[in-house]
């Protein structure tokens, strides 16, 4: 029996090709543990003609238990300079956190990300960079981060 | 096996029609987005889910994945109209996809013919004629050849009689065949499942079993529970309180089905679900190294195509995105 959230993401997979969504790019997704995803910023933003990419990993709860979503430097990407993404390209969003819902899909995650990027005011780190990434844990998911109201 | 399983590889876009993948995806849950097992109504909101999906979901938030209205398990009806016709569904699809993939991209077209030659139908079938392949259609609902000039008795008739002709790809031969191969499968299931006496027992529709506050049990309190259900044992107290946290969930969500299975296939269903849980995370399974070299091809064909995309406007994804809530952060703090 292959677990539910194979039997999920392969719906997904079908589904990331119907949606056809603008800016939002499968790079690899050659099993049902990890994915990236390459997201632009479509029309105006600080991020114009800049690509980057998200790194998805499931686990086999998935989508109970939420993705773990971080952003990559992989030599061609890069870590976009954002209030709440921080250096080792972790995010700071509530629908990663305790806002994730299972009825949420990869698709719709980069489609919050891709306005979370478009809406960027500053090219900066979330103040508390250097000591949250100091002592991060190795994956995001083991952050509590704390999320204010400010619309993004 | 039951159909839900046989249908799961299944998506709403397999159907060429936009009404038909609405149909579709409406009978689907959208936890798991597989056609909705056992599925009950949150009496609070009216969504609906899989018992089992939002059994498993509840623990970690008392609310509706979809609405976020506060809910709890004694909120969850059986859905028993919405469980029958999605059973109903389930069935015409077989049918619906059994037909040749040419005349599956036809139907658009199909559809324009029938609906332009409604005035004309009534001359035809007053002199009927030799059954010529112009003056069939392939029915919109069944997709069986039809001929022109009966299409509305045909669907009016829910979709009985009028056939042009016998679709070889819907002959009976076939269909005989796989039906006996299916039954092989259930028996030698049901010879495997039926083993032990007790394990052929259905449950009883009103007969939802409890919480557990496992906080004041004792490690052999906990084994009585496990082992009054002849489940297995062993493990420390937290893989016993996981075990018979799955099995709770799993034996009321099987009272919400139309007909519950038996204790023997509800065991099963715990071990499959224990093994899928257990397994090492970087470890990759047999049956899933499997499914991903049956669908290679598709695979890569699938990411080319979603890489391709890049043709549709901001304004048609803003029904996906209506639901998500965005935050910030300005403070962070390790756990
Ligand atoms: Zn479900
Ligand atoms: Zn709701
Ligand atoms: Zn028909």
């Amino acid at each position: 029996m292959s677990s539910i959230s194979s039997k999920r993401l392969a719906k997904e997979l079908k589904e990331f090709h119907s949606l056809n969504l603008v800016g939002v790019t499968l790079l690899k997704a050659d099993d049902f543990k990890q994915w990236l995803v390459g997201i632009e910023v479509m029309g105006e933003s600080l991020f114009q003609n800049e690509v980057f990419a998200l790194r998805f990993t499931f686990d086999s709860q998935y989508p109970i238990s939420s993705p773990e979503v971080v952003f990559i430097d992989d030599g061609v990407h890069h870590i976009p300079p954002h209030p709440h993404v921080y250096s080792n390209g972790h995010i700071c969003a509530s629908i990663l956190g305790q806002e994730w819902s299972p009825v949420l899909s990869v698709a719709s995650v980069c489609i919050t990300l891709q306005s979370m990027l478009a809406s960027c005011k500053a090219k900066e780190r979330p103040p508390d960079n250097d000591r949250y990434v100091r002592n991060a844990p190795l994956s995001p998911k083991n952050t509590r981060f704390h999320y204010d109201d400010d619309t993004v | 096996m039951d159909p839900h399983e046989l249908a799961d590889v299944t998506d709403p876009s397999d159907f060429p029609l936009e009404v038909l993948k609405k149909l579709d995806s409406t009978f689907r849950c959208t936890i798991c987005k597989e056609f909705f097992e056992a599925p009950v109504l949150l009496t609070q909101c009216g969504h609906t889910f899989c018992s089992l999906c939002i059994r498993n979901q509840l623990p970690n938030k008392p609310e509706c994945p979809l609405c976020k209205k506060a809910t709890k398990e004694t909120h969850l009806v059986r859905n028993v109209m919405f469980g029958e016709a999605i059973d109903t569904w389930c069935k015409a699809r077989e049918d619906i996809e059994s037909i040749p993939s040419t005349s599956k991209r036809k139907l658009d077209d199909v559809i324009c013919i029938y609906n332009s030659t409604s005035e004309a139908e009534e001359d035809i079938s007053s002199k009927p004629k030799k059954r010529k392949t112009k003056e069939e259609v392939s029915c919109p609902i069944c997709f069986r050849h039809v001929l022109m000039s009966s299409i509305n008795s045909h669907i009016d008739n829910g979709c009985k009689g009028y056939l042009a002709r016998e679709d070889p790809k819907l002959g009976g031969s076939d269909k005989l065949k796989s039906k006996a191969a299916w039954n092989s499968i259930f028996k030698q299931d049901k010879r495997k499942i039926y083993n032990s006496p007790q394990d052929s027992e259905i449950p009883d529709h009103d007969s939802k079993l409890p919480k557990v506050s496992y906080g004041t049990l004792t490690l052999s309190g906990l084994k009585t529970l496990l082992s009054d259900f002849g489940l297995s044992t062993t493990g420390d107290k937290d893989a016993l309180i996981a075990r018979h946290e799955r099995w709770i969930a799993i034996y009321n969500a099987n009272l919400d089905r139309a007909h519950p299975k038996s204790l023997g296939e509800l065991k099963t269903r715990l071990e499959e679900v224990e093994e899928t849980v257990n397994r090492p995370a970087p470890k990759r399974i047999s049956d899933e190294k499997d499914w991903t070299k049956k669908n290679q091809d598709q695979f890569k064909s699938l990411i080319e195509q979603a890489g391709n995309g890049a043709k549709r406007k901001r304004g048609d994804d803003e029904s996906n995105n209506q639901n998500i809530p965005e935050s910030s952060s300005e403070r962070s703090e390790r756990t």
